[in-house]
């Protein structure tokens, strides 16, 4: 006891001088605590300030109706006055403010891009929306996607965190829901709501009038707007021509805070891109970053893209791309193998022609090379067939290179996910695209090509995660990386359900994961995947410890 | 919900616990700490309905924080082009920083922190609960439905195998290292 007693003391001590140098600065907790609650909408001390919660990006929206109306500056005998003059000075081809309501009304579709800058000095957001038939509605606010019908919120997701949110949990003040609100409501579009909804209400029933800039570029109209309730005022550019308009300002003199709203005018996105069922299925899919999901399904009417699309699998496979000697390659003639196709642009390099990765490739040839069933091919991304030759004579690499001249868009870069910033895409033996990302966990080769080890197991578990919950994972495919369990039990879960126990040692570290697999063998595929991590205990004094501190 | 503590009872009682936890993990990184710590309190305190009560509010929380900080270096290593790194082995993290000067109380607190790390998840996990965040045996023995004896016996495995992997990896007794109970013995390079 009293071992345990000084050696409790000594630990303790040396905890206690750990906790002090870790210890937050002064005043840190309050700067945090302020943070916290004002990101969660919720005052941080009893008296709540009815600022706090807002979002930072959309103060005037939140606040705006809360402003001290002012009287109108300027009558509206005077504003029909001026107007009147400045349609004379135009000619008849300048439209009414009524034919620019009356021709965005009859627009089907329109996306567009709204930004916000709190204050003159502050840095600017960005919220996209999509407006289609039928009151549907697609909202892009941060990591975050809404999916709206007729005015209502009905599904959104965080791209980040790759979850559906609850529609109840969204922030009701965040700009994205209340323009949905304010715009999806009506099964056509009403200029003078956009107008209200984009500034906040600060411009609520005010009738834009022609202004004398009109004159400076004689193929836009514009029109200015004078808020009732405050010094806000606003800019409306329209097309002359097609009496579209296509962007909005709006000003808050006070502090030189803007929004501004760019109209862009198309054929409707496909059906899929309002569809959040649609959506939700490329949430689950890992291949798709992050940073590409809000846009994947989103095509420009002539057909470019603005992120590469999810990766298609058959196409990848019969894609063509011929080797340095002219020779057609493509990945399915080699099913049986795992691949490691190593995506190369030369030019992206620092210096251009440098292959960065070789020393990692090299690695992996020689660990697992002079197998049968594994090879690494870099595709180079380069028009010029004969200097990849060069190129690849002086990295003094010996895999396979190919090279179709055609450069981003060639056939195979496009039918792996299409041009991003692609270094590795691991092709398993069934031909499945099986991981893209900037650089090829060594493990994940591990992994495909010689089966589960110590080391790998919970990289396997990180990267199964969603392939279990979304029940992708079969039993079969289980079996030919992990190979047979080391033990199987029934599975209280029902009949035809088993808990398969995986067992590998590292005796280096004194240690050996557990991995447990509950697997349905009528369906076939795996339904629960974790894993343990545990010491294993050498026998009393084979760890030569020390003496503790304190100990007689 | 949340031990029928409110949300600023929870924020307040166990800030600086946290930040020290997440600090722990993250040193010397102190500044990231500070964000972690941030990000922390804003997925619990938004998502406290979602807390089952089944544990104690620090362990809810410790668990809250090992998964954000396991992010955090998993966005660094993706920003760096360099390998995803699994929740359950930040054994790298220190390679993960950029370096910048650390104090001698810094670099002493990574040592333990490191051999923390290289300790089965049980131990590091007791000895951090009963070290760092000042958990009574009497507690910990509740949480686990053990005998306090039990986890005295436990504490003291564990404190013996963070001797060996001390010894192991710095090539001397704790004792005999710098630091408050140590001695200013200059330490294998």
């Amino acid at each position: 006891m009293n071992d345990h007693s000084g050696d409790d003391r000594a630990f303790a001590a040396m905890f206690k001088d750990m906790r002090r140098t870790l210890a937050p600065p002064a005043a840190l907790g309050e700067s945090v605590r302020e943070q916290v609650f004002a990101e969660m909408g919720e005052a941080s001390k009893d008296a709540p300030s009815p600022h706090r919660g807002r979002p930072r990006a959309w103060p005037r929206l939140a606040t705006a109706l809360r402003r001290v109306v002012r009287p109108v500056t300027l009558t509206a005998a005077a504003a029909a006055c001026v107007g009147l003059a400045v349609t004379l000075l135009l000619g008849s081809a300048t439209p009414s403010w009524a034919q620019v309501a009356e021709r965005f009304a009859a627009v089907k579709t329109f996306s567009a891009t709204v930004t916000t800058r709190r204050t003159a000095l502050s840095e600017v957001s960005e919220l996209e929306l999509w407006m289609g038939s039928e009151g549907r509605v697609r909202f892009k606010s941060g990591t975050r996607v809404l999916f709206g019908r007729k005015g209502e919120v009905v599904r959104a997701f965080d791209v980040v965190e790759r979850t559906e949110i609850q529609v109840h949990q969204l922030d009701q003040c965040d700009m994205a829901w209340l323009l949905m609100r304010m715009l999806g409501q009506r099964q056509t579009f009403d200029l003078g709501i956009v107008v209200d909804s984009f500034s906040g209400g600060a411009l609520k029933d005010v009738t834009p009038q022609l202004s004398g800039l009109a004159s400076v570029a004689e193929d836009l109209v514009i029109y200015d707007m004078e808020s009732r309730v405050g010094p806000a005022w606003g800019r409306i550019w329209v097309l002359r021509k097609s009496r579209l308009p296509v962007r909005i300002v709006v000003w808050d003199p006070r502090d030189g805070g803007r929004e501004e709203v760019t109209f862009t005018y198309g054929t409707e996105p496909p059906a899929e891109f309002f569809d959040p069922e649609a959506f939700s299925k490329h949430l689950a899919d890992r291949s798709i970053p992050n940073g590409t999901l809000p846009y994947v399904d989103l095509g420009d009417p002539v057909g470019r893209r603005y992120v590469p699309g999810p990766p298609e699998a058959a196409r990848a496979l019969t894609a063509v791309a011929p080797t340095l000697d002219g020779r057609p390659w493509s990945l399915g003639n080699h099913l049986g193998k795992v691949t490691l196709l190593h995506v190369w642009d030369p030019r992206n390099t620092n210096p251009p022609g440098i292959m960065l990765d070789r020393e990692y490739l090299m690695r992996l040839y020689e660990a697992y090379g002079k197998r049968e069933d594994f090879q690494i091919v870099t595709l180079a991304i380069f028009e010029d067939i004969e200097r990849v030759r060069k190129m690849k004579a002086d990295q003094q690499v010996p895999w396979l290179f190919l090279c179709d001249g055609k450069g981003w868009h060639g056939e195979l870069i496009k039918a792996i996910g299409g041009p991003r910033y692609t270094s590795f895409c691991l092709v398993d033996r069934e031909g499945h695209l099986r991981e893209i990302r900037d650089l090829a966990d060594p493990r994940m080769v591990g992994v495909e090509v010689v089966g589960a080890t110590y080391d790998n197991y919970s990289q396997i578990r990180v990267r199964f995660d969603d392939d279990v919950r979304a029940g992708r994972l079969t039993v079969e495919r289980l079996l030919s990386i992990f190979g047979e369990p080391d033990e199987r039990t029934d599975s209280p879960r029902g009949p035809n359900q088993q808990r398969w126990v995986y067992v590998r040692r590292n005796e280096a570290r004194d240690q050996e994961r557990r991995v447990f697999v509950d697997v349905d063998l009528e369906k076939g595929i795996v339904t629960g995947f974790s894993q343990s991590l545990r010491a294993v205990q050498p026998e009393p004094g084979h760890q030569g410890l020390p003496p503790a501190s304190g100990a007689p | 919900m949340g031990d029928g503590l409110s949300r600023q009872e929870i924020f307040d009682r166990y800030f600086d616990t946290v930040y020290v936890y997440v600090a722990y993990l993250m040193i010397p990184d102190h500044e990231a700490a500070r964000d972690v710590a941030q990000e922390v309190f804003l997925a619990a305190l938004s998502g406290l309905e979602s807390f089952r009560g089944d544990g104690s509010v620090l362990s809810w929380l410790r668990s809250i924080a090992r998964n954000k900080v396991a992010s955090h270096f998993r966005a660094v290593a993706a920003r760096r082009g360099e390998l995803s790194l699994p929740a359950d082995e930040l054994a790298h993290i220190a390679e993960a920083r950029p370096d910048k000067e650390v104090s001698e109380g810094e670099k002493r607190a990574l040592r333990i922190a490191e051999v923390m790390r290289s300790l089965p998840d049980v131990q590091a996990e007791l000895l951090e609960e009963k070290y760092l965040h000042s958990a009574t045996v009497r507690a910990m023995a509740e949480r686990r439905g053990k005998t306090e004896e039990a986890i005295e016996s436990a504490l003291a495995r564990a404190r013996r195998a963070f001797r060996a992997a001390w010894q192991r990896r710095y090539g001397r007794a704790l004792e005999e290292s710098p630091g408050p109970q140590g001695s200013q013995a200059h330490e294998r390079p």
